[in-house]
């Protein structure tokens, strides 16, 4: 009977591991975070899992410096709003905080600005969340569906140095582990500022394993300020079986949809004259919304053998839409379709609605030993996904939202068929080397509806419906050799080679390149004490992109610009001196430019701050004891500072700092808590950019002039919640 | 292996110096600012005896135009971007209309537009972008 429980739990944590990596090698690929005993991806704490599980896997390889499992305890160090925040918990990550829906975050790391978090490759449980060709940008993705009570932990990789990585991983990974561990019934409800409230349900069923549960959540604000107003509904599910023999099942799905007005964005010097307030929207700047849905399925069966190899098999189904109205500039647009028209109002409304499908399936061997000395497992495996897409770019009338112009409207089809293999390769018990390389083969192909030339960013010279495809195949070698110099000290070097689609609707046809890809190298070091309450580690990176994303505020979306490097050193301290205290620091100092940079001078990739600072500390401990019982305390806060963010060669913007603190108490079933965003009312940009607009604060036509536009970062927010637990 | 040393040790300072150097800003780029040019574009400028529409009229730099200026007022209306080379037309007769080609240049800002019948007041701008 024992004996048997033991089995269950070693497939349950192998399984557990698989879900955060979405491959099964990536099971045994990366350690607890060490200052996190009670991480994310150890579902059972007891003696017997932990003994059974070190005895049966081998110590996993890491892939580079910034191989982290973030456990669920960091993420609760301070407040953060939604599932895209959580990433800030990860040391060298800064994700800026929304307070609207339906978008996905803006993410900064190693130097990169990844507007809707594209350049991340993000995946919850194995299901893929970038989309290789959207209208807003490459490998746009949204994590913010995922209900964060139902959040285990993240493994992230910063830097593209495992072969399971695919498409849009430019600068890293980020793999959503579901599960609840606390069995039972959930009831969280929040109100707070802005009129902002939320109701979250979690249903976790006694007697089934952690990855099962359902949940559902509804949130609704005002918003901060003028037109900001937003709504959501999300539904997950979760369910795992294990089948026995080793076999394990798992079946995902989730649902979520929001919409949101957006105020567009206000000109500093407008801000500064006391023209416009900061939380202001121009009165011409209507019909500014996002609306977006989503709907995701995903199946996984896993098969772990006592000899430690394992056979991975996954599908997925996927449907998403997106419709978002923006307007940067005002009124500064003439038809390309119609040169009659012009000056009606440059409201873009750009629409995305992919339905997508994939599987994966690898095998993972078991360790080779040819001599005493060397020890190999390798790991083959294929991954695949098609969609089909509908992409539409028009102009609308503000006042009418009728539409004026067209500037995309087309059919996208995208096929990724991948083969990668990995190896696993120890020798001396001191040297790790972890890798191997992977190819994927990249077909689009456009059913362009406007005339030819249209596409090509001009007045129409052809009949329309013509088609165009492109097929390329990047080939991505990548390696990490990791050195036990000491139990507690690790010098580690990775480089791998990455990739990104293009933008297919722009491309010409028959292209054999609709990819840009991405090299990157590291060497660091990973220390950590034996007790592993302490750990640090320190990397030096650069990283070169063949071809840059840059938003664009006169066409209101990504686009395309030239190659660009960056370089720079991240170093992280994660320390729990005590059970009670768990504190998380990291410091990044990154450069990026464009390569064709001019003489004397760098051109700065914009909006990419090359000092952030990022702080974490957390306390838990019981405050009291009220009837034979604990009242368990937690406060928390959170550290932002950003610094040297250019928004053009020539400006930079002010550094910004931000506090965010928590607060709560946990008495049996009732748990009280509060939240504080930007505790000093920092007024700030979230984002700034300087384009040329013609917007005015009195009625009638303006003259267009170059300025700095800003939209603005949530002020001081409260939200206090109550959860119960039954 | 002196010598490889002392290189790596420089390129190791220059990188650095590279991250110290963030810290102290740099001078802007003249010309092209977003690495996008070229296309070919068309418009239609009215000409009225108050004023241009589009009085705003935006291309990419290094962009092939053909524009149309037709004269909707009751005088005289020419059309030139000042700074723009070949993009002046003389004065036209009311109702009437003429069309020129020309190339953006590569500097990236905004032009005049203004009429050059003589007297005449319309103005707008040309953003190259």
């Amino acid at each position: 009977m024992r004996q048997r429980r033991v089995f269950r739990s070693v497939r349950a944590c192998a399984a557990t591991c698989s879900a955060l990596a979405a491959a099964p090698a990536i099971a045994e690929a990366d350690e607890p975070p060490p200052a996190a005993p009670a991480e994310a991806s150890a579902p059972r704490t007891d003696a017997d899992t932990q003994t059974v599980t070190a005895r049966s896997a081998p110590r996993p390889a890491i892939r580079g410096v910034g191989d982290l499992r973030i456990s669920r305890e960091q993420i609760d160090a301070s407040p953060r709003a939604n599932a895209g925040e959580m990433l800030s918990a990860a040391p060298g990550f800064f994700v800026d905080h929304e307070d609207t829906e339906g978008l996905g975050n803006d993410v900064h790391l190693r130097g990169f600005d990844l507007p809707n978090g594209s350049g991340v490759e993000f995946r919850v449980g194995s299901i893929p969340l970038n989309i290789p060709t959207h209208v807003l940008g490459q490998g746009y993705a949204d994590a913010n569906f995922v209900i964060p009570e139902v959040v285990r932990g993240i493994r992230v990789l910063e830097g593209v140095y495992d072969p399971h990585q695919g498409d849009a991983a430019i600068v890293g990974s980020a793999y959503y582990d579901l599960g609840v561990p606390e069995r039972g019934y959930h009831v969280k409800t929040s109100y707070g500022s802005f009129n902002q409230r939320r109701v979250a349900a979690v249903v976790a069923p006694e007697g089934e394993e952690e990855d099962t549960f359902a949940a559902f959540a509804l949130r609704g604000t005002d918003g901060f300020g003028a037109r900001r107003e937003s709504r959501s509904a999300s539904s997950m599910a979760q369910y795992a079986i294990d089948l026995g023999r080793g076999y394990r099942a798992r079946i995902v799905a989730a649902a979520y949809e929001a919409s949101t007005s957006l105020p567009g964005v206000v000109r500093r010097d407008d801000v500064e004259a006391g023209r416009i307030g900061l939380y202001d929207s121009y009165a011409s700047a209507e019909g500014q919304s996002v609306l977006a849905s989503r709907m995701h399925v995903g199946f996984d069966l896993d098969r772990t053998q006592g000899d430690g190899s394992m056979v991975s098999l996954g599908a997925w189904v996927a449907a998403t839409s997106l419709r978002m109205r923006q307007n940067f500039t005002g009124s500064l647009e003439s038809s390309r379709l119609n040169p009659e028209l012009a000056g009606l109002g440059d409201l873009f409304e750009s629409v995305n609605d992919e339905t997508a499908l994939g599987a994966h399936a690898s095998f993972r061997s078991r360790t080779f030993q040819p001599s005493q000395a060397i020890r190999l497992s390798i790991e083959p495996g294929v991954y695949v996904r098609s969609g089909f897409t509908s992409q539409s770019r028009v102009l609308l009338e503000p006042e009418n939202l009728l539409p004026w112009d067209r500037r995309i409207d087309a059919d996208v089809q995208t096929t990724d068929i991948a083969g990668f293999v990995d190896a696993d390769l120890r020798i001396l018990k001191v040297i790790h080397v972890a890798g191997g390389v992977r190819a994927d083969a990249l077909l689009a192909s456009v059913d362009d509806h406007l005339p030819h030339g249209i596409s090509q960013g001009g007045a129409p010279d052809g009949p329309p419906g013509e088609r165009r495809s492109a097929m390329g195949i990047p080939v991505s070698p990548r390696a990490t050799v990791a050195l036990e110099v000491h139990p507690w000290l690790q010098p580690v070097a990775s480089y791998g080679e990455g990739f990104r689609s293009l933008d297919i609707v722009h491309l010409s046809d028959g292209s054999t390149k609709p990819f840009s890809k991405v090299r990157s190298g590291e060497v660091g070091l990973r220390a950590r004490s034996p007790d592993r309450r302490f750990a640090t580690s320190l990397a030096i990176f650069e990283t070169f992109v063949e071809n840059e994303l840059v938003f664009e505020g006169e066409s209101a979306r990504l686009e395309t610009q030239g190659a660009s490097h960056r370089r720079g050193v991240v170093a992280s301290v994660i320390a729990k001196p005590v059970e009670w205290l768990l504190g998380s620091f990291s410091l990044s100092l990154s450069h990026a430019d464009f390569d064709t940079e001019a003489e004397g001078g760098h051109h700065y990739v914009p909006e990419v701050p090359a000092i952030l600072f990022r702080g974490d500390a957390s306390v838990t401990r019981p405050i009291a004891r009220v009837a034979g019982h604990d009242v368990k305390g937690r406060l928390g806060v959170g550290y932002t500072f950003a610094a040297r963010r250019h928004i053009s060669d020539d400006v930079v913007q002010s550094p910004v700092s931000v506090v965010n603190a928590a607060a709560g108490a946990r008495y049996r079933r009732l748990e009280l808590g509060v939240d504080a965003y930007n505790l000093f009312d920092a007024h700030y940009a979230d984002e700034e950019s300087i384009f040329i607009s013609n917007w005015g604060t009195t009625p009638g036509p303006h003259r267009a002039s170059e300025a700095r536009h800003i939209t603005a970062a949530p002020p001081f927010t409260l939200v206090a919640s109550l959860t119960l637990h039954l | 292996m002196v010598s490889v040393h002392s290189a790596r040790c420089v390129r190791a300072a220059r990188r650095l110096l590279v991250l110290a150097l963030v810290a102290c800003g740099d001078s802007g780029v003249g010309g092209d600012a977003d690495g996008i040019r070229g296309g070919a574009l068309v418009f239609v400028v009215h000409a009225g005896d108050a004023e241009f529409a589009p009085a705003i009229v935006k291309s990419e730099n290094s962009a092939k135009i053909t524009l149309t200026l037709r004269n909707v007022g009751t005088k005289p209306h020419g059309f030139v971007v000042d700074d723009i080379d070949g993009s002046e037309i003389a004065p036209i007769a009311p109702g009437a209309s003429a069309v020129i080609t020309f190339e953006t240049p590569d500097e990236e800002t905004i032009y005049t537009i203004r009429s050059t019948a003589p007297g005449d007041n319309l103005a707008g701008q040309w953003i190259v972008d």
